[in-house]
């Protein structure tokens, strides 16, 4: 393997890790709404997406 | 390379059913439809901020530019400014069904807006960015955003017309 495949795989891999992180959090928040109420739910989905407001900002 | 293109894209397809799943998953489940409204916040929330983070990624790894950024940033902050609007809306509600006329032109004016935003993106988002790769990642993070704005639109229809 050359060495601009090799830096490609590596984009590629880190990507994949991205990916997968993301998910982990998608199913990991999916499985705790089981034991919230509306409030909590709420002030949750109220905090990622601040959260993601300051991220999305700064950019 | 092509090899691996195609892996990717099975990933990201992958990572497109996932959400979609978790996002149906919660229009089918039990509860009140206040409470589901409440999951489909809670769905968007987190799918915002992982699309963030994969933004905020991508740009440091030079997958996606400063322009392609420029282009998806304002239509984000409305998709999230939009969320945070219903779900002010939501905590000031006991029921769907008790919704008043006003609230009920609120948010579907609100979430309307959001639509038309993302099939703004997927039309000519699609047309804008010419790398296969880039387009890739583009389609997944706007088809994720559009499943929980749809599931929203569904959730909202079922409490009104009740």
């Amino acid at each position: 393997m050359n060495p601009a495949d090799f830096e490609k795989l590596l984009k590629l891999l880190a990507l994949i890790q991205q990916g997968l992180v993301a998910v982990n959090e998608i199913l990991v928040n999916k499985a705790s709404q089981g034991g919230m109420d509306e409030k909590a739910l709420s002030d949750r989905a109220e905090e990622h997406t601040k959260e993601a407001l300051d991220i999305i900002n700064a950019l | 390379m092509r090899k691996i293109l195609t892996k990717k894209t099975s990933f990201i397809i992958s990572l497109i059913l996932v959400f979609q799943l978790t996002s149906a998953f919660s229009c089918n489940s039990s509860g009140s439809k206040v409470r589901q409204l409440a999951k489909v916040n809670d769905d968007l929330g987190q799918g915002l901020l992982s699309t963030a983070e994969i933004l905020r990624d991508s740009k440091a790894t030079g997958v996606l530019s400063q322009d392609d950024i420029d282009f998806l940033k304002p239509i984000l902050k409305t998709i999230g400014e939009t969320n945070l609007s219903v779900i002010t809306i939501g905590k000031s509600l006991n029921s769907l069904e008790d919704i008043p006329i006003g609230k009920q032109e609120q948010i579907l004016q609100a979430i309307s807006f959001a639509s038309d935003q993302l099939t703004l993106l997927n039309n000519e988002g699609a047309l804008r960015i010419k790398n296969q790769e880039k387009r890739l990642l583009f389609n997944a993070i706007v088809l994720a955003m559009q499943t929980s704005v749809t599931s929203v639109i569904r959730i909202l229809n079922l409490g009104v017309k009740k």
